[in-house]
């Protein structure tokens, strides 16, 4: 069999018997569905009990949400985050995506980083004494201050 | 185009460069949601019909949707509905639903999208062989130019937002559907299904979810969307399968030199039933049309073009032998069309 771990495809060959003594299950694959009915909602069940919050948005309930398994709109990711973010690590083994993101909204996270990157770089120059780089980086970012300042407003 | 013009040819994914000995199609889907609406779910279908209205004309001005079909559900027949589903270009969910909902296709059939399924916008292409990079370079391609209209749910931690939570991240899922009578008949496909199960890929029969597999149709997907990039997703997927298509290789050279007589047997037997059957079930047909392209593949068949029998697999389903008949059939009676339809277009020999 093959195995995926970390985004390294790695080759194991293992007959069921051994795969068995290694604690390799393969008679039952865990699937999303066993996360979903099982683990997944397991963990979520007391919280759900607990409270009664409701999407501002769309007027999903907790409750709602519980009985459906599915969302009600964008905005409930914010409101049930907690919750959420449980089930979302049983099911994907992650938290973090690393994938595309919108165009536009790709720009502006690379032109906050490079201004991040320039205040490091400035409060390194000013420590150091190197004046004349330091109002260089100044003078490039309050340009691209205002550039953004500019695509905000649009 | 019209509704009558695509229903009526041929699948485009098996005209063009077409399916590979085990590889029949790949098909890419990314799944994305407009912020801070309803999903269609717990949308009303006013708000659907909301939705539809605001993302149709934009759908409408799309250059890769240059005269394509669009329409709306509620006018679409039972039968249209069913055809669609069948040609693998709407889910069944879809096909239920009412206003609001609606389904672009376009021209080449190779690019498709769903309004207000399970969200907003499902994008889906579908192209023949091994070609996962292809038909997702054709879907970012779409979800690019929708998302300088629309503002899609992103979260820079979760992802793109969906309304069902294992689709959160990329949205993406991607699947090849596999032709495997080697591992089948050579009693080895099951141990490799549950191992695939291991690392985090689905297995699926022919029609998709739920289904079971009938005619050694196997569909593998990717079942985690978060956490990982999508080419990597793409590329995991690809190499797994690439390994599945060694392992089948393997498995039919295997059979023709230690078991030719049984290769020979239910490659005959197949074409001996297609020929000659006046009552052909949906599964029993599978089943043989498995043999039969297993028969083409090996070289044992003779006189039956393989383009011919790939297209059964969409000429026998049960929506396209009423479209043919012109009315409704019970399944008794698309047994016997089915039955028909098969004898008609089947005329080989053993070699």
């Amino acid at each position: 069999m093959t195995q995926v771990i970390e985004g390294k495809v790695q080759k194991v060959h293992l007959c069921p018997d051994c795969a068995k003594d290694q604690g390799v299950d393969i008679e039952s694959p865990v699937s999303v569905t066993d996360v979903l009915l099982g683990l997944g909602k397991e963990s979520i069940e007391p919280s759900l009990n607990t409270t009664s919050t409701t999407c501002g948005t769309c007027l999903m309930s907790r409750a709602d949400f519980k009985k459906t398994g599915r969302l009600g709109c964008s905005d409930c990711y914010h409101i049930f985050r907690k919750d959420l973010l449980q089930l979302i690590k049983a099911m994907h083994h992650s938290t973090q995506h690393v994938g595309r993101a919108p165009e536009k909204l790709g720009e502006r996270m690379a032109l906050r980083k490079k201004m991040a990157d320039l205040e490091t770089q400035l409060e390194a120059a000013i420590e150091e004494e190197r004046f004349e780089e330091a109002a260089k980086i100044k003078l490039e970012l309050s340009e691209l201050r205002s550039s953004s300042g500019a695509e905000a407003s649009s | 185009m019209n509704i009558d013009e695509l229903l009526e040819r041929p699948s485009a994914w098996l005209m063009k460069e077409g399916p590979d000995a085990i590889v029949f199609t790949s098909r890419v889907r990314l799944a994305r949601n407009l912020v801070a609406e309803p999903f269609p779910g717990w949308a009303g279908e006013e708000e659907c019909s909301r939705i539809w209205n605001m993302v149709k004309p934009i759908l409408t001005e799309v250059p890769l949707f240059k005269s394509a079909y669009l329409e709306e559900m509620p006018e679409l027949s039972k039968l249209q509905k069913q055809m669609l589903f069948e040609r693998n270009l709407i889910s069944q969910e879809q096909a239920d639903k009412g206003s609001g909902s609606g389904v672009v296709i376009s021209n080449d059939e190779s690019l498709s999208l769903m309004v207000n399924e399970e969200d907003h916008l499902r994008i889906q292409s579908i192209m023949g062989g091994l070609n996962l990079k292809a038909a997702f370079a054709k879907v970012s391609e779409l979800d690019r130019t929708l998302e300088e209209e629309l503002e899609f749910a992103f979260d820079e931690r979760l992802g793109y937002l969906t309304a069902c939570p294992s689709n959160v991240g990329t949205g993406m899922r991607a699947s090849n559907m596999l032709h495997v009578p080697g591992l089948v008949l050579m009693n080895e496909i099951n141990p490799i299904i549950k191992g695939l199960g291991k690392i985090g890929l689905a297995v699926r029969g022919l029609g998709g979810e739920g289904s079971e597999a009938t005619g050694n149709m196997f569909q593998i997907s990717n079942q985690i969307t978060l956490g990982e990039k999508e080419e990597l997703i793409l590329e995991n997927l690809q190499q797994i399968v690439a390994e599945i298509v060694e392992h089948e290789k393997n498995a039919r050279k295997r059979l023709l030199q230690k078991k030719e007589s049984v290769v020979r047997d239910h490659v005959g037997r197949a074409l001996g039933i297609l020929s000659n059957a006046h009552i052909l079930t949906s599964k029993e047909a599978l089943d043989l049309i498995s043999g039969l392209r297993l028969g083409i593949d090996l070289g044992i068949i003779d006189g039956v073009d393989v383009k011919t029998v790939d297209q059964l697999l969409l000429s026998i389903r049960p929506a396209y032998l009423q479209q043919l008949a012109g009315k409704q059939l019970d399944p008794q009676e698309r047994d016997i069309s089915r039955a028909a339809v098969v004898r008609d277009k089947i005329k080989g020999k053993l070699v």
